[in-house]
Parts: structure tokens; sequence; C-alpha cells
């Protein structure tokens, strides 16, 4: 099982590494090569979820040592349980879904090959991060997954956008990384003073059992380790990368926005559950956090005109309620909306990208009554968006309202917040679905129909969206940390209410377009503005590189300018040259000068000598 | 008596000439006074009992070196030179002056300050071919080998500077 | 009684003789006439040394000092033959090619 959990590991990467190094130029052994590995991987993946089942789900890991000093080791390894377990069945499964429909959707791409490999690496690094056994290593491939969306997102680097938007979500990224780092720096100092240094994710869970107490370092060491959650899942305030990072392909998209990157951070956060259920303060920012990042984008979705762009503030809002999910003291709840999240979320972005695909344009507004040309499209489109407004018996729902039902446990707060991100969910992913597919066209389309292995991810991804409730995830991925969730009739049928509530609204709105009072446009002018502003986060965050950090850079420019280059470099040159044509003048040329210096020195050195003793 | 009569004798006319070398006019002069110096030090290595080197020191300065000085002066056609004078700067006389003074009162100053050693008794050692012969051939052998290398070196050397490049 | 000290007296001024000749003449075969003079001080400190210390080491490498003092004045009559053709004369302060 473990030797199946290594290749599942590496298959991709190999992969990556065949094509660049022999199919460049050779566009269907590579994606052939991509879409084998991923399978192949998807396989193994099951295998050792079937082996795990048979062994009772007891955890287990193999890991070499890479760096040995005095008794710390680093090492590598895998760690299979149920988390990763059900981990790997999602990239896998799901990533393979988004290479099989790659093949189509990049098919007239000048870097076909290239996409391939850079899929490839992406899917390694998050294999790596699913699969890793301690904080190094799940950092160096947190670090690898940032690369790799870096290359994927900048597949176009042609296009000025798609060139910035990679370094957008790399640098904001990194900025979360470093925080992540010193995190973990700072749990290996906890752990030396709890017994044993080690970075081991299953030794620093027995050494941090119950009645652990960090104090305020255990509370800074997980928020430290929250920064490079709020980079990756893109979090208030670093989620400014995610939007810009539609500019990479729609598969690109679907791959980083449902089942790896920004699910990494969430996978992290229920990874190393064990260091955070100890610290209440930790937990309360985390679920400030997700729940400000839950409403804010779901407000920002709202005023969105680029279909991508919707499903983009989308999975925002829904990363904010699984990192709320975590912050309210539940990371299964959390795993548990990811996983089906990952389904309709890759389903609403293949659909999307099926849409662009068909009619190439994004603009919504161009869009319309594409349900009759693209059917399969827009029926699976429609189950992912009922399954992600949460209506039953659809997987959204069992998570979604397992989520608010842990709120109304906890602050009331958190639920009305929930509740109305519910609504508004409800609401923009109606205008969306309406604009798009069942209202009268603004514009003639012709669109090409739906080749195969569109349709076939499309509607395996439907199943599971819709299916994916039943299987008991939440309490299949329940430990004994996550706090116990009672199910409450009440806040179920209220959130239903809701939902319903909005899409209705969004169908009186947007499909059968019924005129509203102009004094609510004017009313509502300046909440527009600032969400069509996103807020001005974008603009504080120019205005804070131009002002402080350009100053900042001018003043370092002076500096180096004058004081490293023209008095420390030019300066060392300056004297070297003058001492140089002094001691040239030394060099007469004439024997009697050098005559007359070795006997002055040789007499200078006996008197010494002789005067010495 | 007899050798301190012929110690001071030949000391004394070896300074002189030694001091004609450094300041004759005329080169083929400073050759000629060099070569007084040189058998003055060959009866000073004889009232030192090194009959040996006395008799190598004859052959090879007076015999040899001092010829091939003297062929040298008179073939680079010394008569109409006037560099031999000593014309180096006054700066440097004064300075060459001092420092030579210096040097002499160091030298006198070791010499009194180590005279006690000196006292020791003389062992009569005599420098004759056969006793300098069995040291050179057994203890000295692989440098006396050597310095026949460094000859070689020399001659060859010697061949490769002067020779005249064909035009 | 001639002593030690009276030959080593006398080697002692007759090298400083030779460290005047260098400094003060400008004739590249006097310069070397100098150096001559020199080594032969040195010769005679070694043969004094050997007589007094009852050692006939200090012959043998006046023996040695001789095959030096050839090779030098072979190579180095061949320099001054060299200077004497390129420079036209014997005068040092001709030679200053290596001035800085």
């Amino acid at each position: 099982m473990l030797t199946l959990a290594w290749l599942v590991l590496f298959l991709p990467l190999a992969a990556a590494a065949a094509i660049l190094a022999g199919t460049l130029r050779r566009n269907f052994l590579s994606s052939a090569l991509a879409c084998g590995a991923m399978t192949v991987s998807f396989l193994f993946s099951c295998a050792i979820f079937f082996q795990l089942a048979g062994r009772n789900f007891e955890a287990a890991e193999s890991h070499v040592v890479l760096v040995s000093i005095r008794n710390f080791e680093l090492e590598f390894g895998v760690l299979v349980d149920r988390l990763s377990a059900i981990m790997l069945l999602i990239v896998t499964g799901i990533g393979g879904g988004i290479f099989f429909y790659s093949t189509e959707y990049m098919k007239d791409d000048p870097g076909y090959s290239r996409y391939f490999a850079g899929l490839s690496l992406f899917a390694f690094s998050m294999l790596g991060i699913v699969l890793s056994t301690n904080f190094f290593q799940i950092f160096v491939f947190w670090e690898l997954v940032g690369v790799s969306s870096y290359l994927l997102i900048g597949h176009w680097y042609q296009k000025n956008e798609a060139a910035d938007a990679g370094k957008k979500a790399f640098i904001t990224t990194r900025i979360g990384d470093v925080g992540f780092l010193i995190g973990i720096l700072m749990v290996w100092s906890l752990a030396g003073g709890a017994g044993k240094e080690t970075l081991n994710f299953g030794v620093l869970e027995s050494l941090m059992g119950d009645g652990f107490s960090g104090g305020m370092y255990l509370t800074l060491a997980c928020l430290a380790v929250f920064c490079g959650v709020l980079g990756k899942s893109a979090q208030f305030p670093l989620h400014v990368w995610l939007p810009d990072a539609m500019e990479g392909p729609t598969p690109v998209s679907a791959l980083i926005h449902a089942a790896t990157m920004v699910a990494a951070g969430v996978y992290l956060l229920a990874r190393t559950f064990f260091l955070f259920v100890h610290s209440s303060q930790a937990l309360f920012v985390i679920a400030c956090t997700g729940c400000v990042t839950a409403l804010m984008a779901a407000l920002m979705a709202l005023v969105q005109d680029d279909i991508k762009k919707v499903l983009a503030y989308s999975t925002l809002s829904q990363l904010g309620y699984m990192v709320m999910a975590v912050g309210l003291g539940s990371a299964s709840a959390g795993m548990y909306h990811l996983v089906t999240h990952a389904f309709f979320k890759a389903l609403l972005f293949l659909g999307a990208g099926s849409v662009i695909h068909a009619i190439h344009t994004q603009n919504i507004w161009e869009m319309g009554g594409l349900l009759r040309r693209l059917p399969v499209t827009g029926w699976t489109f429609l189950i992912g968006f009922l399954a992600l407004a949460g209506i039953f018996p659809l997987s959204g729902f069992f998570s979604k309202d397992e989520i608010l039902t842990l709120a109304s446990m906890r602050h009331p707060v958190f639920y009305l917040a929930g509740t109305l991100t519910a609504f508004l969910t409800a609401f923009y992913m109606g205008r969306l679905f309406f604009t798009v597919f069942t209202a009268e066209p603004r514009r003639e389309h012709h669109p090409h129909g739906e080749a195969a292995v569109i349709r076939i991810p499309l509607l395996l991804l439907a199943f599971f969206s819709a299916a994916s409730g039943f299987f008991g995830l939440g309490h299949w991925l329940h430990t004994h940390h996550d706090a116990e969730i009672e199910w409450n009739f009440w806040v179920v049928s209220i959130s239903l209410i809701v939902s319903l509530g909005g899409i209705a609204a969004s169908y009186l709105v947007y499909n059968l377009r019924i005129p509203l009072p102009e004094s609510l446009g004017v009313v509502f002018a300046p909440a527009r503005k600032v969400l069509e502003n996103k807020f001005y986060l974008d603009d504080f965050y120019d205005a804070l590189v131009q002002k402080v950090q350009q100053n900042f850079a001018g003043l370092c420019d002076l500096f180096e300018r004058w004081v490293v280059v023209e008095w420390m470099v030019n300066g060392t040159a300056r004297v070297t040259a003058w001492s140089g044509d002094m001691l040239r003048r030394l060099q007469t040329g004439r024997i009697h000068f050098y005559a007359l210096v070795f006997s002055a020195g040789i007499t200078a050195l006996v008197g010494w000598w002789v005067l010495a003793r | 008596m007899g050798e301190a009569a012929a110690f001071y004798f030949f000391a004394a006319l070896s300074l002189i000439s030694a001091l004609c070398v450094v300041n004759a006019k005329n080169p083929v002069y400073a050759v000629l006074s060099l070569v007084v110096t040189m058998f003055c030090l060959a009866a000073l290595f004889v009232l030192l009992k090194a009959f040996f080197v006395a008799a190598v020191h004859l052959l090879v300065y007076a015999g040899a070196v001092l010829v091939l000085f003297l062929f040298v002066v008179m073939l680079l056609g010394v008569g109409a030179e006037g560099s031999a004078t000593p014309a180096a700067g006054p700066v440097f006389r004064v300075f060459g002056t001092v420092t030579v003074a210096a040097l002499l009162a160091e030298l006198g100053l070791v010499l009194w300050l180590a005279a006690d050693h000196f006292r020791s008794a003389p062992e009569a050692t005599e420098g004759t071919l056969e006793a300098v012969g069995r040291l050179l051939f057994r203890q000295y052998l692989l440098p006396f080998e050597v310095t026949s290398v460094l000859l070689l070196v020399g001659i060859i050397g010697a061949v490769v500077l002067a020779r005249r490049e064909p035009a | 009684m001639i002593g030690l000290h009276h030959y080593l007296v006398l080697s002692a001024i007759l090298f400083a003789a030779g460290v005047y000749g260098i400094l003060s003449r400008r004739n590249v075969l006097l310069i070397l006439l100098s150096v001559e003079l020199m080594l032969n001080a040195a010769n005679l400190s070694f043969i004094a040394f050997s007589r007094y210390l009852g050692d006939l080491g200090g012959q043998v490498f006046v023996f040695f000092t001789m095959v030096v003092a050839a090779c030098e004045v072979t190579v180095g009559l061949a320099v001054a033959i060299l200077l004497y053709r390129t420079r036209g004369s014997l005068d040092t302060d001709q030679a200053d090619w290596l001035k800085g």
C-alpha cells in the first residue's frame, strides 16, 4: 500500500519529466503521457483506499531521512490515513478528469505539451502536500504548488495580464508562506519543549495530546502557520490573487479552484488540527477570517460580468466557509465541504470552460439561451449550481448545513453571516445560470457542439456533485478533535428556504427581467461601486506598493548608488589606483636604487638582530 | 712572529688592492687590483693551512675568472668609456657611504660581542688535497655532483645569452 | 698571536668594500668585480672558521662557493655583453627598462 503511495506521488513527476525531456514537439504523446500517469495514479489511489479500508483505516507511513542533525531528522515520506486517502481520490480523480478535458480544450494551443508538463508538475506538487508526513515536506511541496501554479496561470505568457496574474499569485502566496515558515520553526521549538525535536505530524500529535498547553507561544505558532493558509487558500486579506488567476486556461482554473491549490490550505488546517485545538484564540481568528472572506467574496461575486470571475469569487466564498468551519472547531466539517465543493466547483468551471470554448467569450451578458444549444453543459451546470446553493438532496446541502449548524451552535454572528452568504450564493449563482443558459440571448451565437471528452467529465462530476452527500463522508472524516455537530431541523430548513429565496429572486430579476424601480439602482449605486472595486483592496495594495515600497526602494537605490557603488566600490578602486601610482615611483628601474634598498634592508635587519640581543 | 708578520702584510696589501678595485678609474686597473687581492687571499689561505683551497683559488680566480673579466673589458673597448668613473648621484653616494659604514659598524659590534667565543684553542687541521678530497667524495658527494649540473647550466646560459642572433 | 677575529675583521672590511663598490659604481663590470670581492670575503671567513673550529667542512663550502661564483661570472659577463650590444654602453643607468 505504501509502495503504491510512492508510485502515486512520483508518476506525475515522471510524466512531467518525460514530456520536458522528450515529447515537447509531439502533442499527442505528451497528453497521453500526462493523462496516462494520472489515470494510473487514480487507479492506485483507489487501490490504496480499499486496502486502507481493509485495515480499518489505520494510518500508515513510510519515510526516508534526508538530513540528520544530532537527534533531529528531516524526513521525506508518504502518510496514508483517512484524510490523505480521500484527498488522493479527489486530486487524482478530479484532476484526471480535468486532464482529459484539457486535451480537447487546449487542442490548438501552441504550448500544448508545455501545458501538460505544467499540469503534471502541479499534480505532483499537490499529491506531495497530501502525502506529506511532516511540516518540512509539506512546506517544500507547498512552494512547488506555488511555482507550478505560476507556470500554469501564466501559461499564455505573451498576454501581459496572464503574466502579471501569474506573478501576483506567486508573490501573494509567498507573503503568506513566510509566515508559514516562521510557524514551522515555532512548532519545531514547541516540539523540542515537549520532549522531542520533530516535525512529523504523527509524533507531534502524540506529543501534544490531551492537556497539552503551549500558551501564547502556541497561539502565535498557529497563527503563523495559518498565514500560509491565508495565502494558498486565498483568505482575506491575501485573496486578491485568486480572481486574477482566471487569466489562466479554464481547466487550470478548475484544477486550482476545485481540487488542488486552494484546497491545500484547508487540508493543511485539517492535517495540523491537533495543534489548533489547543488554542481557542487562534481558532477564533481563523473563524473570523473565514467568515469575513465568505461574506465579502459573495458580495463581490454579485457584480462580476465575467463568467469565470463569478466562479472565482464563489470559490473564495466557499473557502471562507471551510476555513470558518475549521475555526469553529470542526476540521472534518471543513474537509467535508472541501470534498463536495471540489466536485461541484470543478463541474462548474469545466461547464464554464465548455461555454467559453463554444462561443469564445467570457462576458455573461453576451450569452443567453445556451441550455438548448449546449444541453449537457447546461443541465450539468444546473446540478452544480443547485449543489453550490445547497439545495436538498445535492451534496452541497449536506456539507454546507453541517457548517451552518456548527455556526449556530457557536455564535449568532457567524450563523447570520453564514446564512446571508448562503442567500447571496444562491442569488449570484442564479444570476449566472439564468443569464447564461435560460434568458433571451442579447446576441446570436452559433456554438459548435460538445466533444465527448468534455461531456464525460461533466457527467461524472455531475453524478458525484449530486450524490456525494449520501456517502456519509462528514461522519467518516470525524476525529476526536472535532466538535460534535447535532443535526438541527430549524437551521436546515431556514437555510433551505433562504437558498430557495435567493434562487427565486434571481429568477425574477434575471430570467423574467422584472423591471426594478429606478430608485433601487440609485440607492445601491455607491455599494455597487465599492463592490466593483473589490472593496478597494487592490487599490490599497497598489498604494502600499507605490507609496511605501517605492519610496523605500528609492532610498535603497540612493544608498546603493552613493554609499555602496560610489564610496565603497569606486572608492576601493580609487584607493588602489592611487596607492599603485605611489608605489610605481619606487620602481625606478635603476639598479643602484635597488641595491641600496637591499643593502639598507640587510643592514637594518642585522642591526635589529644585534641590538635585540 | 713570522706568521703574524705575514698576516699583517697580506692583510694590508689585500685591503689596499680591494680599495683600488672599487675606486679605480679604469676597469683594467680594477681587474688587475683584484688579481692582487686574490693573491693575498690565497696567501692567507696558506697561512690558515688550507693548501688545496689556496691552490684552487689561484687557479680559478687569477687563472680563469679574472682573465675572463679582462677579456670582456678589452672586448668592449673600455679605453674611451667614461662611465667607468663612479658617477652615481650624490644622494646615492651619501646614502651608500652611510649604509656601508653602518654595516661595518654592525659587523664590528658582532665580532666584539662574540669575542669570548673565539678564545678556544685552535685545533690543527690541515686542508691537504687528501683530506679535502676524502670529505668531498664521501660526505659531500651528492652536492659535488650537483655543482656540475650548475656549471653546465651556467655554460649553456652564457652561450645562449651572448650568442649573436643570426641576422 | 693571530686569532680568528683577525681574519674575521679583515673579512668584514673586504665585504664592506665590496658593498661600497656596488653602491658607488655604474659600470656593470665593476659591479660584478665588487660582487667577486664580497664572495671572497665570505670565503675568507669560511676558511678561518674551518681552521679555528677544526672542521674541514668549511673548506668544502669554499669550494662550492667558487663553483657558484664561476657560474655567476660567466652568466653575468654574458649579460654585460648583451647589455652593451643593445644599449651601446655598460652604464647601468641606461638599463632602466623596468622603470615603473
